[in-house]
């Protein structure tokens, strides 16, 4: 495995629309799929990832730029608190997206295995979708028509969890 | 990952059901219960979520939502069936995560509740959860339970360890141990509750190894009319199941 110090050490992502991105070993490193890869030497110069299109991965290569940047937890204790605060706004910025661009972000992020990303988009949905209805929801999620709920089985629903419709 | 611009992408079909569980764990519980409504593919996740949530919480303490708001009481609940996992698990949940509460009292009741189907492992722990769903139920008739066995081996506990001062309600009719194989440790909890159980009527043991059944159901239910019970009228009844 690579040390830190190969800072100067390159790598290649190529998005599903064929562009290239050229990044930092350390930062791809943030991804535990390209560190995998990496570390097992199946990685060639040139990562295609084909499932991920050139809008997204740019959003995550920013996102794991900033994260691989930012000083770790146990390098020094007086950086630590204001590095915290300074990646939390860079986090709340950075999910202010729409719920398309989220969601690809997620996918992506899952596929790329990037565990805080993955835990941000998934508190984003579940900070935008607390406190509204169902139908406020559904809009929301696009959930599909073909998916829904008999109207006897969400009356049914509703009636036993009356409680939590107030 | 193509652009979902053009709509008609579902997220939630779109998305693998371990980060749905996780965009679930983020919610705190009465959100959770009103998205409920929400689609199949969701309600259907929604209730395995919810089923591992009171088994989580059985198990160990589990980490409670201060925010989620406890209802006092459900008083249009009549069965609860922790089996088929319906909307009910919810608040069994609650009731449940309201029982790892130390301090506070037990705020959930089941007024109306006659008839609960309990799928669970035994030990010191559940039991003193099944308590407090006994308890706060003034008015159950029948208590139906599936003990299942505990996968990873938990550490010997004792009955006695358990405060059975108050189990039963005055009610209770009807015990059945479904899926019983004579062990040792369901004659515990039938024990217990002969005990204790005032105004039982029937226990009913119902066998599902029909080999065991012939070879142990009389020298167990010799043992069992030997243990003390609180009730004259009880009836012991063992039977093999289809």
């Amino acid at each position: 495995m690579s040390t830190s110090s190969s800072s100067s050490k390159k790598i290649v992502l190529k998005s599903a629309d064929n562009e290239t991105f050229e990044i930092d070993e350390i930062v791809a490193l943030e991804s535990q799929a390209i560190k995998n890869m990496i570390e097992d030497e199946c990685a060639d110069n040139v990562i295609p990832l084909g499932n991920i299109d050139s809008k997204t991965l740019s959003k995550i290569i920013e996102y794991c730029k900033k994260h691989a940047e930012s000083p770790k937890k146990d390098d020094n204790a007086d950086i630590d608190e204001k590095a915290v605060e300074d990646l939390k706004s860079f986090d709340a910025e950075f999910a202010k997206v729409d719920m398309p661009l989220i969601q690809d972000i997620l996918m992506a992020a899952n596929f790329l295995n990037i565990d805080n990303l993955i835990g941000l988009m998934c508190r984003t949905i579940a900070d935008r979708i607390k406190g509204k209805t169902p139908e406020e929801i559904r809009k929301i999620l696009n959930i599909n028509k073909n998916d829904l709920l008999s109207p006897e089985q969400e009356a049914k629903a509703r009636e036993e969890n009356s409680w939590a419709f107030d | 990952m193509a652009s979902n611009l053009e709509n008609e992408v579902d997220f939630i079909s779109n998305m693998p059901d371990p980060i749905l569980e996780m965009i679930l764990q983020r919610l705190p519980t009465t959100e959770v219960v009103r998205t409920s409504v929400l689609s199949t593919r969701w309600s259907l996740l929604l209730m395995y979520h919810l089923y591992d949530l009171a088994r989580r919480s059985l198990r160990i303490h589990a980490a409670r939502d201060r925010k989620g708001k406890f209802p006092e009481s459900f008083p249009n609940i009549k069965t609860l069936n922790l089996t088929t996992i319906d909307a009910f698990s919810m608040s069994v949940t609650i009731c449940i995560d309201a029982a790892n509460d130390p301090q506070g009292d037990f705020p959930a009741s089941f007024p109306n509740l006659k008839t609960l189907e309990l799928t669970t492992t035994i030990d010191a722990f559940t039991m003193k959860v099944l308590i407090h769903i006994l308890r706060c139920s003034p008015n159950l008739e029948c208590l139906r339970l599936i003990i299942e066995k505990e996968l990873l081996t938990s550490e010997h506990w004792d009955l006695d360890e358990v405060e059975a001062r108050g189990v039963m309600t005055r009610h209770l009719k009807r015990v059945e141990f479904l899926e019983f194989n004579g062990e040792q440790h369901k004659l515990g909890i039938a024990r217990l509750l002969l005990e204790h159980g005032y105004e039982l009527k029937e226990m009913l043991f119902s066998w599902c190894n029909e080999v065991s059944y012939h070879e142990k159901s009389v020298a167990t239910m010799n043992e069992l009319s030997e243990f003390h019970k609180a009730s004259s009228t009880v009836k012991l009844i063992a039977l093999l199941k289809d």
